[in-house]
């Protein structure tokens, strides 16, 4: 089982052993001129492949994990973004209703619709008539109606 | 000409996609020489390392559109260098199975008495002996003063494992000078460099 060695005391060895070291290179500059022309030369017969479309799988297993982060951090950002809003729109709107800020605006509507009952039944109650809308709202009176004021009328029909 | 020696690599790579084959000249003229000793520190050979520099080089060409960025350029072509001649050294493979085990080819003198062999010529010997990955790590951090990082992103592999192929490189190199006699004559010699080593790899085994 190889221990850990402390890289500071390799450190030293590297350094030595750097010292040792016995490679040599060509010092002529003519020499790196030819070099480079003998690769430009090669290089001009080369065609430079494009760039790839989609990542390989190979790529896509060697990509850096972090690489992820900022999609995958985006798209949960979005989503607990659009839970948290949706959550508080909802309550917005049950604080108002209780209110009273968000009726279904019944009285407003029945009291525009006996001024101007023809518009009414064209806009917002498209599916009734002006008779229907009459209908719903003596209906709805009749059942409000106290019993002193259905006697009078009763007994003023009846003459 | 003045202009290029201004712009960094990354935007010489940019000029280079765009089509400008002058700025890969300039690229050239800025890694060849590392290029070719980082070559010649494993086919020994010069015809051979300029062999393998042309084509890291043309390889390098070739595939830039594939050169992201996340590494630096030298990191990205010493890469292909080093991919280029262990290919170049599987081409002549002489007594070696497998590549990764490395037996490299050595000549016959290493099998004769190494009494009269210079320090550096056996130091060189054993580095030859010693397995590719561990080899190429040893030779990219001791020889071209790359950090772990950039060994990591070259010889594609995680951060720790340059490191421990490294590590085990030197390791390795010890217990050689360890059983080199002619090797503790040196250094008792020259004042005690390999001593020095000795005594700090016995300390730490101790």
């Amino acid at each position: 089982m190889d221990r850990k060695e402390p890289m500071d005391r390799l450190e030293k060895v590297r350094k030595n052993l750097r010292a040792a070291d016995d490679l040599e290179l060509p010092m002529s500059e003519d020499f790196f001129e030819r070099l480079h022309d003998k690769i430009m030369a090669g290089v001009e017969q080369t065609e430079m492949a494009p760039p790839p479309m989609l990542m390989t799988p190979r790529n896509l297993l060697r990509a850096h994990w972090r690489g992820w982060l900022y999609p995958a951090g985006g798209v949960m950002s979005l989503f607990v973004f659009s839970s948290l809003l949706l959550s508080q729109v909802s309550k917005v709107n049950q604080s108002m209703q209780r209110a009273g800020l968000l009726s279904d605006g019944h009285e407003r509507i029945v009291a525009e619709a006996l001024l101007s009952p023809e518009d009414l039944s064209r806009t917002l109650i498209s599916t009734q008539s002006e008779s229907d809308f009459f209908m719903d709202v003596a209906r709805e009176s009749f059942e409000n109606l106290s019993v002193a004021k259905f006697n009078k009328i009763m007994g003023e029909s009846g003459r | 000409m003045e202009r290029d020696l201004i712009l960094s690599d990354l935007e010489l790579v940019e000029k280079v996609k765009s089509g400008d084959r002058r700025a890969f000249s300039e690229l050239v003229k800025r890694h060849q020489r590392s290029v070719l000793r980082l070559s010649l520190r494993f086919v020994k050979d010069m015809d051979t390392a300029e062999d393998v520099t042309q084509e890291a080089f043309i390889k390098a060409y070739e595939k830039l559109n594939s050169f992201e960025g996340r590494s630096s350029f030298k990191s990205w072509l010493f890469q292909i260098a080093v991919n280029t001649a262990r290919n170049k050294i599987r081409e002549w493979k002489r007594d070696t199975v497998d590549i990764d085990d490395v037996q490299l080819a050595v000549g016959a003198e290493a099998e004769t008495t190494l009494v009269h062999t210079a320090v550096a010529d056996i130091l060189q010997q054993e580095v030859e002996k010693l397995p590719f990955k561990q080899k190429t790590a040893l030779v990219l951090r001791v020889y071209e003063d790359l950090s772990f990082n950039e060994i990591a992103d070259i010889m594609e592999c995680p951060y720790d494992t340059a490191k421990a192929n490294y590590r085990h490189a030197l390791m390795k190199l010890r217990q050689t000078f360890e059983q080199q006699a002619e090797l503790k004559n040196w250094t008792e010699e020259v004042g005690g460099f390999f001593m020095e080593v000795n005594q700090r790899f016995a300390e730490a085994e101790g």
